[in-house]
């Protein structure tokens, strides 16, 4: 890689990130999803002590003046919902200047009453991340029919923060991908969605499925410029020409994550409650240091930096060559897609804010990025 | 299977031109937080901090 001017850039950037502590509360969940493949016989919650010495531990290792994320996930993290409280409380009054951003993975069922009384008032440093699918149907079929007992305008128009969906889509509710994402973002959701891990996708009929799919996103995002496109056609695709280090999750470096026991993990996905079935992390990789690539072609790919970049992801797929081919399949259907929004926009829509936001040398990669994505994964 | 996403020589050119634009434009300006984006997660629960 040779020298660029974005450098500096880049240094700034990582400077700022914060570390992220993971506090895995409790392995209750009041759900049963069709996807999840947490391991529904563990039952512990964590006990107040133990969250303690995390927090204790993290702030002691970390530089004062670095900022903070602790994530709160279960389970359903709202289950333990005293221990939420206990956790704020506890850091906030023993680390009153320490900048500390809280957040949640919620299926949002648990929401109401006390607790959204509770988020509003600690809304100015608490986060919820909202497990919807779609709209009613969609979210039904996968998510135990839990649509009608998450109060929308709560997160839409009470919380006063913008919140993120995170969305799972499988082969069944694949056609409807482009109205979910249209409906939630009217509703004022971010979105994250993603393809169900591990499930039998048939790449024959449903990477055309997929690619049909974001087409039509495409079209709705070059007819409204204020957008920011959602996640799966917001890749960072600036990073391919090489100027650019993308951020990866590099877990123990700038992330851990500590059971309801106390061990301390990776992330919550090498956890025994979330490491289990099929698709488990081998012992010999649990530590998700130096995974590697998914496959061995992934080594001369042109999206090499960014593509698979959870690494407790591809340490669960390595030795499953069917799996490989199938992840690898329908991400180079993403991976074009992104090219031909990025290259559509540059054309006929230059003032969207995905281009318009970001620097002269950042949009320059982002058109000699999409132009290696067109020649190389078509 | 689907057709391949061919870019015309004119749409070519005027893409030519516009990184010729931005070249000169070229400035350091620091990224912002969220410049950037990522394929690791769906949950927000990596700690790439691009959660939207």
């Amino acid at each position: 890689m040779g020298k660029s001017s974005y450098d500096l850039p880049i240094l700034i950037l990582f400077a700022m990130r914060p570390y992220q502590l993971t506090l895995l509360l409790t392995e209750l969940c009041n759900l049963r999803c069709s996807y999840c493949h947490c391991d529904k016989k563990f039952l512990a919650s964590m006990r107040p002590q133990t969250a303690h010495k995390a927090i204790d531990e993290v702030m002691e290792a970390r530089p004062a003046e670095e900022p903070l994320n602790i994530l709160l996930m279960g389970g359903e993290p709202f289950l333990a919902f005293p221990l939420i409280q206990d956790v704020v409380d506890y850091t906030c009054g023993n680390y009153p200047s320490k900048k500390v951003l809280f957040k949640a993975v919620s299926n949002g069922t648990l929401i109401h009453g006390n607790i959204q009384q509770w988020l509003l008032e600690h809304r100015n440093l608490f986060e919820v991340t909202l497990s919807l699918d779609g709209d009613k149907e969609t979210h039904n079929r996968n998510r135990c029919g839990s649509f009608d007992l998450i109060d929308f305008d709560f997160f839409t128009k009470r919380y006063g923060r913008h919140t993120t969906v995170s969305s799972v889509v499988v082969p069944e509710t694949l056609d409807k991908l482009a109205a979910n994402v249209m409906a939630m973002e009217e509703q004022g959701f971010g979105i994250k969605f993603a393809l169900a891990d591990g499930i039998a996708w048939d790449v024959q009929q449903d990477a055309p499925r997929l690619a049909a799919q974001l087409d039509l996103l495409i079209e709705h995002y070059l007819q409204h410029p204020q957008l920011q496109p959602m996640n799966l056609l917001s890749y960072a695709i600036w990073c391919v020409p090489g100027h650019f280090a993308p951020e990866r999750c590099v877990p123990l470096t700038w992330s851990h994550c500590v059971a309801p026991d106390g061990k301390t993990h990776a992330c919550h996905r090498s956890t025994p409650y979330y490491n289990s079935g099929e698709w488990s992390i081998p012992e010999e990789k649990i530590s998700l240091r130096g995974v590697g690539f998914l496959k061995p072609a992934c080594a001369t790919c042109c999206v090499r930096s960014i593509c698979n970049a959870c690494p407790a992801t591809v340490a669960a797929l390595q030795g499953h060559p069917l799996q490989t081919e199938i992840t690898c399949a329908l991400n180079k259907v993403l991976y074009v897609a992104n090219a031909k929004l990025v290259v559509r926009m540059f054309l006929e829509c230059p003032t969207h804010i995905h281009i318009t936001r970001r620097p002269a040398s950042m949009q320059i990669d982002m058109l000699q990025g999409a132009q290696t994505i067109l020649e190389q994964l078509q | 299977m689907k057709e391949k996403f061919e870019i015309s020589a004119d749409s070519m050119a005027k893409l030519s031109e516009i990184q010729s634009r931005l070249a000169k434009s070229e400035s350091k300006e620091m990224l912002s937080s969220q410049a950037s984006a990522c394929t690791c997660c769906w949950g927000g629960w990596c700690a790439n901090g691009c959660t939207g």
